[in-house]
């Protein structure tokens, strides 16, 4: 095993074998392009009825390392703050619903950019596969997605993935309003230190709004640069999750959820508002949601100006704080 | 025909039945002149660049690399010719004052002006805030680029970026972004886009009256040079990029490529001897990129916005220019055998966008998607 890991990728898993499936070869050295085995990925899952075959993962091209845990609550949080334990590399990627598979590209980028910058804090774009949000999905899709998979042939080109999704919730408007979470980041493994890692504290169902906590408290930090990769994606796959399936009680735990988010920020909670550095190519599958978050963002820019806002004012205090944006 | 002319026709004849025999018909009115713009007229010409609608397919590839073990430094070498007020607001746009997230040791700007009657002058240069040096030289022929490689061997830097018309204001991020692209790659090619002061291009404004007057009251009414983006407000992109950047470009008007690649291609070609270079600039550009280790960086949030100076490209007018587009297409079809393609190397893209910069991302991402029929 190379042990020169510049990158640790965190996955957490649990009840999701067919789609964590997918979702660590678009991890493997098979698929992710122009990059060396100079990365981990670290898969913890938590014990359930379907649990993955750990040959199966040793079988994957690249430096994959498997951990089945018991875990007696209900949410990841303490399956992702072990991952981080297990890390060696200096920078950080976390995926904290193992259902969301990556395009092609996004750990060369990641590596590039923590070259060039001291303090990087890398989105990657959220979607949904399907025409359609997940939590307006009926629980047939999870079949259907499969065999949609298929026909697109995505393992050749995981740019293909483009063609059959939406914007996720978490950045419906795209990238030029403020992102409420994403789930797909990357930063120094010291800027998850310094946040004290995922707060144990977040220990409803699916860990809660832990992922919008964690992405605002790392964009608070002054020295972290934001980074966006406008022709990257995460692609979340139907599993039946927790706030991405159709349930009779879904908006009350979504309540639940930010009540619990909000008491961590006095009371309100808001979406991260700091101005992001674009980086990547931009392929022709990703040019229609480039063009809608231009539509959006002209919108809200538009509207900011007339009322006398700033368009992103975290950055104001973040300035404040600490460092400037510019690198 | 035209419509109109058709009409005409018809109720010419109407008439003419309803005349008696002998009657002389009225002369049918004469079809309206086509009209066609001074854009369109010149991409008729032998050897006008041919353009694409696609990248070539290759996805670009950053080659990894250690951390520089000397810091990084840009020379740019700013050529003026007959532009003094221009070119002032060109070198403030470049002075440390003006420019953001950069210090005086992070660059030098190499002021190169082929003597005139209309001289910017060392006394110009000296007071404005950064590294600056001028030089005055005697130039016999009507091109830039002994200049410019004048300038170009006078550089200290790691990277030489070359303004070769200084009528063309940047943005503040210029610089800071040239170098960030620097310590991505160090092999990066990196681009700026360009735009037209004003909200036509300016070979075809001019002929509506646009001038160096209308000009200063669109600056005067972003209160430039107090927020440099706001030059997007008041600006249309260059003809080079006129459908964005998500497809091939012509050129551009400010771009920088490491020290040894500029000595590596020999610099500018001294065989373009057209007005203004002809095509040298667009020539350069190509052979950086069309390297097979360099990597195209595309600045989406920064620009390089050409003011209006008589120019050769944008100051001449209906056959005047023609003549002149056919001369320098001749030229570069003669050096280079073939008319100019632009390079379909595929980009890396790297900035922050300014909200007034956005409506040029979507155009270029609208226009891409209607070029190539996506969805």
């Amino acid at each position: 095993m190379n042990t020169h890991i510049e990158l640790s990728i965190i996955v957490i898993v649990y009840k999701m074998r067919r789609q964590a499936y997918n979702t660590l070869y678009s991890l493997s050295t098979a698929y992710q392009r122009n990059t060396a085995a100079n990365y981990e990925v670290i898969v913890v899952e938590n014990h359930s009825d379907e649990n993955l075959s750990a040959d199966y993962i040793n079988s994957l091209p690249g430096n994959f390392r498997y951990f089945l845990r018991d875990e007696p609550g209900v949410s990841p949080v303490p399956a992702l703050n072990f991952a981080f334990a297990q890390c060696r590399g200096t920078m950080l990627g976390l995926l904290i619903d193992g259902a969301r598979m990556l395009s092609p590209r996004v750990l060369e980028h990641a590596l590039t950019l923590q070259r060039a910058f001291d303090h990087p804090l890398i989105v990657v774009p959220g979607y949904h596969l399907g025409a359609e949000q997940h939590d307006a999905a009926n629980p047939a899709r999870a079949a259907t997605e499969q065999e949609e998979l298929a026909s697109l042939n995505w393992r050749e080109d995981g740019y293909r993935l483009f063609t059959q999704a939406c914007f996720s919730p978490g950045n419906s408007r795209g990238y030029f309003h403020p992102l409420m979470e994403c789930n797909a980041l990357f930063c120094t493994k010291k800027s998850f230190s310094e946040i004290g890692g995922a707060d144990p504290r977040f220990d409803l169902a699916g860990g809660g709004s832990i992922n919008l906590h964690i992405y605002r408290s790392l964009g608070m930090q002054p020295s972290n640069r934001l980074i966006v990769l406008p022709g990257e994606g995460n692609f979340h796959q139907y599993h039946g999750g927790v706030t991405t399936q159709a349930s009779d009680n879904r908006q009350d735990k979504l309540q639940a959820f930010r009540a619990q988010l909000n008491n961590f920020w006095g009371g309100q909670y808001k979406a991260l508002s700091r101005e992001p550095l674009l980086f990547g190519n931009v392929g022709y599958s990703a040019q229609r949601f480039l063009q809608q978050s231009c539509n959006a963002g002209m919108e809200r820019f538009a509207r900011l100006s007339a009322e006398g806002k700033p368009a992103w004012p975290d950055d104001d205090a973040c300035r404040q704080e600490g460092s400037g944006q510019r690198s | 025909m035209s419509i109109i002319g058709k009409l005409r026709r018809f109720a010419g004849s109407i008439k003419r039945a309803l005349v008696a025999d002998d009657a002389q018909p009225p002369a049918p009115a004469p079809a309206p002149a086509p009209t066609v713009s001074p854009l369109q007229a010149v991409t008729k010409l032998p050897f006008a660049p041919q353009y694409s609608t696609r990248f070539d397919s290759p996805m670009p590839v950053l080659p990894h690399t250690a951390n520089a073990a000397a810091p990084l430094k840009i020379s740019i070498v700013v050529i003026v010719y007959k532009m003094p007020e221009q070119a002032r607001k060109t070198l403030y746009s470049l002075s440390t004052e003006y420019q953001q997230g950069v210090s005086a040791d992070d660059y030098e700007v190499i002021v190169v002006e082929n003597k005139s009657d209309q001289l910017l002058g060392e006394p110009a240069v000296r007071d404005i805030p950064g590294n600056f040096r001028y030089f005055l030289r005697d130039e016999t022929q009507p091109t830039p680029v002994f200049a410019i490689n004048f300038g170009a061997a006078q550089a200290c830097g790691t990277h030489i970026a070359v303004i070769i018309d200084g009528a063309r204001m940047c943005t503040p991020g210029v610089i800071n972004y040239m170098l960030g692209a620097a310590k991505l790659s160090p092999s990066a090619v990196t681009a700026v886009p360009g735009y037209h002061l004003g909200h036509e291009l300016q070979q075809v404004s001019i002929l509506k009256g646009y001038n160096e007057a209308a000009e200063a009251e669109l600056l005067a009414s972003i209160q430039w040079p107090a927020d440099g983006y706001r030059l997007f407000d008041i600006a249309c992109l260059s003809g080079s990029c006129s459908s964005g950047f998500f497809k091939p470009i012509g050129e551009s008007n400010c771009f920088v490529v490491p020290k040894a690649v500029f000595e590596q291609l020999g610099g500018f070609d001294e065989n373009f001897t057209e007005t203004g270079g002809g095509q040298v600039n667009l020539d350069f550009y190509k052979r950086a990129v069309e390297l097979p280790e360099t990597q195209l960086v595309i600045l989406l949030g920064e620009g390089s916005f050409h003011q209006i100076h008589g120019g050769v490209t944008t100051g001449t007018k209906g056959s005047h220019r023609e003549e002149t587009m056919a001369a320098h297409f001749a030229q570069y079809g003669k050096l280079r055998g073939e008319a100019y393609r632009p390079p379909g190397k595929r980009a890396i893209y790297l900035g922050a966008i300014p909200d007034s910069a956005l409506k040029y991302i979507r155009h270029g991402s609208t226009t891409v998607m209607m070029m190539n029929d996506l969805k």
